[in-house]
């Protein structure tokens, strides 16, 4: 899977939701992810979806993803944004803190 | 991220921490498929069959276990998900993918009022996969690769709704990985270690309730009760892992299925 398009999305934070995604594996090993959940002002297109995005690691307590009303900008591959594709904060380039 | 090898894949407590039944399972020769041109008594056949589905180790847990009502409901319930099925080339094979209702006679009564009633009640999917992939993107060069997230049993995506669990569990490794599953569904317990010590001491109750082996085999006392302070000891031994000169970018699984007929006995 190759990034291709980058899309610029504007959006605002909904949610952060803590321990979104919870991992087991045969070893008896086990992982847990923290997720924003976004409510997407641009683009039109991506606006009835709400867009999860999900932390590898926990971002810290004053950071934007935690701040419910935030508005961010930022860009994502656009091969990324399918129904079947889980995102991670790794995808998210150019991050920014709009006003 | 937290608890993760440098192949992506969590790493969790201690090595030892929480082995799964699979493992268990699988570390227990299997024998070979039983001659079916032969008259077989159906104590044999079954035990066979259960072999084949659960190794070993696991039947040889069941049969030798002192009479109680757990193990044998346990027995019984293998063998309705260990039915040989006829295949195409004349030969008999066991079954081992499994389905919401082998999982649900697996559960027995009680236990499956208690997944069906989280599932249905907060709104959660079921699904099976195949496999599953993180794609990576790497810091040096800005190179992705998509790699294989090897050994994921199951999980759980709250945002979604959704609990996957992995395609080619046997059975009962599947319904107890469904219950563990249901069980972050269920927690109130907010912190994150503290809630996988709870669910992983409900599951062992789970185990002990239906007649089957620990998931590991400290966590049970001698006499045969849950051992909550070797669970709570593993889980907080954890290792905290952060990938190094890498970021995940997203996840995909492949092969999934929607898996219905979720219902009360």
């Amino acid at each position: 899977m190759s990034a291709t398009v980058p899309v610029h999305v504007i959006a605002t934070v909904r949610q952060y939701i803590p321990d979104a995604i919870h991992d087991h594996f045969d070893d008896g090993s086990f992982a847990s992810y923290d997720a924003t959940q976004l409510a997407v002002v641009e683009p039109e297109r991506l606006r009835p979806e709400a867009l999860t995005i999900h932390h590898s690691e926990k971002p810290t307590p004053d950071s934007p993803w935690r701040q419910v009303g935030r508005r961010l900008s930022f860009t994502i591959p656009r091969d990324l944004l399918r129904p079947d594709t889980v995102l991670f904060d790794g995808s998210v380039q150019d991050l920014h803190v709009l006003p | 991220m937290r608890l993760e090898d440098d192949a992506g894949k969590p790493t969790a407590a201690s090595p030892n921490t929480g082995r799964s039944s699979a493992q268990r399972f699988a570390a227990a020769p299997h024998v070979g498929a039983p001659r079916l041109d032969q008259p077989e008594t159906l104590t044999t056949h079954l035990t066979f069959a259960l072999q084949r589905l659960v190794g070993n180790a696991a039947v040889a847990h069941l049969l030798h276990q002192p009479a109680s009502p757990a193990p044998v409901r346990a027995v019984q319930a293998l063998a309705d998900v260990t039915s040989p099925i006829h295949g195409a080339g004349g030969g008999t094979v066991v079954q081992r993918a499994w389905t919401a209702d082998q999982l649900m006679k697996l559960f027995g009564s009680d236990d499956n009022t208690v997944v069906v009633a989280t599932l249905l009640g907060n709104g959660y999917q079921v699904k099976s996969f195949e496999k599953a992939f993180d794609t990576w993107k790497y810091d040096a060069d800005g190179r992705e690769e998509e790699v294989e997230l090897r050994g994921l049993s199951g999980n759980t995506n709250t945002t979604a709704k959704v609990i996957r669990i992995r395609e080619d569990l046997p059975p009962q490794e599947a319904a107890g990985t469904l219950f563990h599953e249901t069980g972050h569904v269920r927690s109130k317990v907010k912190d994150y270690l503290k809630q996988e010590i709870a669910v992983r001491v409900e599951e062992e109750l789970f185990l002990i309730r239906r007649g089957w082996p620990p998931a590991k085999p400290s966590w049970r006392k001698k006499d045969g009760t849950v051992d909550e302070d070797a669970i709570r000891k593993d889980i907080e031994g954890s290792v905290h892992y952060n990938p190094m000169g890498r970021t995940r970018t997203g996840r995909r699984y492949e092969g999934e299925k929607d898996i219905t007929g979720w219902k009360y006995y």
